[in-house]
């Protein structure tokens, strides 16, 4: 017994050695000669050697959001949470030969849904509506797109941890933790590829360590190939871009006081609901990867006693006093949602009492 | 002692300062089989931290169990009761299967003639010379039965009511995060909607 001990006891502190010696080499290269190539670099890797240093989690995520979106690569992951079935998705990226970018998500399962970006204009094609294209710059998928885009934007409201290293996907992977800084929104576990930086993982824990929703990469592949796939897609094809006018809106006369770190107000407006037509007063609050959705409307005998709904992850939390109420919608804990309707308050200076 | 489970646990976590003797704390480890023990069991919880733990752990516990046999008070065997004795074991069950059996009689019994006296009235009744009004009118039944079922109706009606309205604000919820990144407010209603809206708000929220 004290053998094999003594065996495994070796072989580990050498290869805890091994790893110190790595990290601490890996960490002394760049500083020294810029221009020598990063020891676990290869050629995927399109990221400036100076600026990634591997002891600090935002340069990892900086990492995923560059190579994300100069790689070409396609990735085929699973969407599973605990109630519903897994849903399989496919998803691509190109970098066309005239530095033209093209993306594709695709739900396999079922009738689906294909979105389609090039450049800056997202086709959506869904069963039961004509297909459509508007302006912007990511696709809305379940991978939260600011973490492909800009993720400085996360700085203020949550935490980058680095957990440790481990094996996602047949590939060697550095784990992070997202957490919220004030404990008012769910937190996330990444997992990233060493090799290219790619997302391998993604879960999303509740305020008590619940897991409620993940993303599993199945296959990842970085290939230049993958454009080839994209030279079938006809431009001409694809449906012209709504041209949406934007309607003359006045301020609303109520503000919410509450709002979790890091979050704030992205945009307002007065619409009616599609479904019931009832007309709302719209906020949308948002950190970045989190978007609450506030709605005040006139209250309706449906709601009465208030509403306190959980439907996967999302929450729908009501709360009214008989003439106005106040709905709140988004993928945020209950708790939070309750505290931020009832943070709502009308704007002082204004003559409505 | 404790000043050696800090640096084993910094030799663990790779936190060992650099000018510390990793040779002579591997051997101070390895010749002691307390530290041994701890070395193991930390990278245990370790990864049982990390969700990393092999399902097959070998946990040495003959050692823990031999002892708790030898500790153990002799087993006596327990005297046999009255119920045990051969010919009243036997019987027992018989005894037990035939009450389930009356209970089981009683019940399909009862069913029977109540299903019977249940039925009768119902079945007597051929003698109408008109076909019964629709709706609510149409009074065969009790009046009081009726009347539970409209309240029960307009649960449902508020219930359904209220999931409508939920699912209307889920949907434009995803609707509003569709259109994030566009930076434009979807201008699907109209000019006259939104003279609308001012109208219909002003009024809601005055007092």
């Amino acid at each position: 017994m004290p053998n094999v001990f003594s065996y495994s006891l070796k072989q580990q502190s050498y290869r805890l050695l091994f790893w110190l010696i790595a990290i601490g080499f890996s960490a002394i290269v760049p500083s020294v000669s810029a221009q020598q190539p990063r020891l676990e670099s290869n050629q995927n890797d399109q990221v400036p050697v100076s600026e990634f240093n591997a002891a600090d989690p935002l340069s990892w995520i900086k990492r995923l959001a560059t190579q994300a979106s100069s790689l070409s690569y396609e990735v085929s992951f699973v969407l599973s949470r605990p109630s519903t079935e897994t849903q399989p998705y496919l998803w691509r990226h190109a970098v066309l030969d005239n530095n033209n970018t093209v993306e594709q998500l695709s739900l396999l399962n079922g009738p689906g849904f294909e979105h389609i970006r090039y450049n800056q204009v997202v086709s959506i094609f869904e069963p039961g509506f004509p297909p459509y294209s508007i302006p912007g710059a990511a696709i809305d998928g379940p991978i939260p797109s600011v973490l492909l885009t800009n993720p400085d934007e996360l700085k203020e409201g949550y935490e980058f941890v680095l957990v440790g290293r481990s094996r996602i996907s047949g590939r060697a992977a550095q784990q992070l933790r997202i957490v919220p800084r004030d404990k008012t929104r769910y937190g996330y576990h990444v997992w990233l590829d060493e090799d290219s930086g790619m997302l391998l993982k993604l879960n999303m824990y509740d305020l008590n360590g619940k897991l409620l929703e993940q993303i599993q990469v199945t296959q990842l592949t970085v290939s230049e190939r993958i454009k080839d796939v994209f030279e079938s897609l006809q431009l001409s094809s694809l449906p012209r871009v709504i041209t949406m006018k934007n309607p003359p809106q006045r301020n609303h006369e109520w503000q919410v006081n509450f709002l979790p770190l890091g979050m704030q107000r992205v945009k307002q407006d007065t619409h009616r609901l599609a479904i019931t037509g009832q007309i709302v007063e719209y906020s949308m609050l948002s950190d970045g990867l989190v978007d609450v959705s506030v709605y005040i409307q006139q209250a309706s005998p449906a709601f009465a006693e208030g509403v306190e709904y959980k439907l996967d992850t999302q929450s729908v939390l009501s709360r009214t006093n008989g003439r106005v109420q106040v709905t709140v919608v988004g993928e945020i804990p209950l708790v939070t949602a309750a505290r931020i309707a009832e943070s709502i308050a009308l704007i002082e200076n204004s003559e409505v009492n | 002692m404790t000043q050696q489970q800090e640096k084993l646990s910094a030799f663990l976590d790779g936190e060992l300062n650099q000018g510390e003797d990793v040779g002579s704390l591997v051997r101070e480890i390895s010749a002691d089989s307390e530290s041994l023990e701890k070395w193991k069991r930390y990278h245990l919880v370790r990864d049982q931290l990390r969700n990393e733990t092999v399902s097959d752990i070998q946990f040495d516990i003959s050692a823990n169990i031999a002892a708790a046999i030898d500790k153990e008070l002799p087993i006596v065997a327990p005297k046999r009761k009255w119920t045990e004795l051969p010919v009243v074991a036997s019987v027992i069950p018989l005894v037990k299967q035939s009450g389930q059996l009356a209970v089981a009689a009683c019940v399909t019994a009862v069913m029977i003639f109540s299903f019977q006296t249940y039925n009768t009235p119902e079945e007597t009744t051929p003698f109408l010379t008109a076909p019964p009004v629709a709706g609510p009118q149409g009074g065969l039944r009790p009046v009081n039965l009726e009347q539970t079922r409209n309240v029960q109706r307009d649960d449902m009606a508020i219930l359904l009511e209220q999931r409508r309205q939920i699912n209307a604000l889920i949907e434009d919820h995803q609707r509003q995060l569709k259109l994030k990144n566009t930076g434009v407010v979807e201008g699907k209603t109209s000019e006259k909607d939104t003279e609308e809206n001012k109208v219909e708000n002003s009024t809601s929220q005055q007092p």
